[in-house]
């Protein structure tokens, strides 16, 4: 029977080496002794406490980051199911997301960054189909949105509105397709405590500006240049003041 | 292949096996612990967020060789290793990059050294140990491998691996004294 002197005196380095080749022979043998030799090693919870104040990056980053590297030819290839991942990471990231405010950005960011011009570019609308859908997500978030119906945004064109959902919270997505066919993205939701306004950062490889009214938080979002997302979202901003 | 739903303009998946989805969503939830694990091969993050994704790559198109019921955070751990060993290091040695580990101090963005500075000191501590001790006391004190699961993911005897971590607490013990010292007298 190895006794927990034994082992602590071998995690201190204080038995000889036959001592040791015995006392590891014997834990290779053993996997209960293996465990009780874990238990007491005394390094064992600072480095584990250490390397848990170290924030890794997000999977939503790594996933969406260009694949320049020697691993091209495959990233190509598995391009559909790290989209996948970027999805899944929505709920993993906002869950590590300290800033609670923040959460809605970044999960909407996560869902954006799956639309491609292809996925905007078949969606036609009928007579009146937008209008109702507006109304529909206005009720979702207490908001009229009929002001969006047929107005001017700097060139990009309102296919659709959908209320999406971050637990509770309702999330209003108004999908746009800019002039080059690019998907852009007016989301709408209703105003927490901390909200913060941004005129252009980067998010999950796109660009976005957040800014706030007396009752919602907003967020415009899409894969374009930092000019042209301001740009864009002080078109946005004059109709989101009328609502 | 992904498929579009014209209707809600979302995407589903669709793949020859019924259980890629739970694959991903596994590769999802231990893909911190990856990250962890590719930064102590690495040494330097700008490499574990390479490592980390070509990994996540790799075992989306090898899922079929995972038998379930298995570790899977062992499995990808060991697809990490394999690509870093073959493929990642051998080319940043190619194009002479630097293989120097990174320190706390100089992660400021993912790494709050002045609130904490004993853990800053222990990171630094484990991140300067040859990078065969460091990816086998990451294996074993931060992801919670056994030392036998550790020998099996870094294909060496489980003696190679106590051997280490004997050589890690050479170095990272007398941290640990000084904290508990603290500890004593506060």
């Amino acid at each position: 029977m190895v006794t927990d002197a034994t082992l602590e005196k071998y995690l201190a380095g204080e038995l000889s080496d036959a001592e040791v080749a015995e006392l590891e022979a014997a834990v290779e043998a053993d996997a209960g002794l293996e465990a009780r030799l874990m238990a007491l090693d005394p390094v064992a919870e600072p480095v584990a406490e250490a390397f848990a104040a170290l924030r890794p990056t997000p999977v939503s980053e790594v996933a969406a980051a260009p694949a320049e590297a020697v691993w091209r030819g495959a990233m190509v290839a598995a391009v559909a199911s790290i989209a996948l991942l970027v999805g899944l990471a929505g709920g993993w990231w906002v869950a590590q997301e300290p800033d609670a405010p923040k959460a809605w950005v970044v999960a909407v960011a996560d869902y954006q960054v799956l639309y491609q011009p292809e996925t905007v570019a078949v969606l036609e609308p009928g007579p009146g189909e937008v209008a109702a859908q507006l109304s529909r997500a206005g009720a979702a978030v207490g908001a009229d949105l009929s002001v969006f119906e047929n107005a001017e945004m700097g060139g990009a064109m309102l296919l659709r509105a959908q209320v999406l959902g971050l637990g509770d919270r309702p999330i209003v997505q108004m999908v746009y397709q800019l002039p080059g066919g690019t998907p852009l993205a007016l989301c709408l939701t209703e105003r927490g405590a901390g909200a913060e306004a941004q005129d252009a950062f980067a998010v999950s490889g796109l660009m976005a500006s957040r800014w706030q009214t007396e009752d919602h938080d907003i967020l415009l979002i899409g894969a374009t240049s930092e000019n042209e997302i301001a740009a864009l979202a002080g078109a946005a901003r004059q109709l989101t003041d009328q609502i | 292949m992904f498929r579009k739903h014209a209707t809600v303009g979302v995407y589903s998946v669709t793949t020859e096996k019924n259980c890629q989805g739970s694959l991903d969503a596994e590769l999802v939830s231990v893909f911190p612990s990856l990250w962890r694990f590719a930064l102590s091969l690495s040494g330097r993050p700008e490499l574990a967020d390479d490592l980390s994704q070509s990994t996540s790559v790799r075992a989306i198109e090898r899922a079929h060789q995972f038998q379930p019921g298995t570790n899977f955070k062992a499995w990808v751990f060991t697809l990490c290793r394999s690509i870093w060993l073959n493929e990642i290091r051998r080319e940043a040695i190619r194009r002479t990059e630097s293989l120097e580990s990174v320190r706390a101090e100089h992660m400021a963005d993912r790494f709050d050294t002045e609130a904490n500075i004993f853990a800053a000191e222990v990171f630094n501590g484990v991140m300067g140990l040859p990078e065969a001790i460091r990816n086998t006391v990451v294996l074993v004190y931060v992801e919670g491998f056994t030392y036998r699961e550790a020998a099996v993911v870094l294909d060496v005897p489980i003696g190679t691996v106590m051997s280490r971590l004997a050589a890690a607490r050479k170095r990272l013990a007398p941290l640990a004294d000084e904290e508990a010292s603290k500890g004593r007298v506060g």
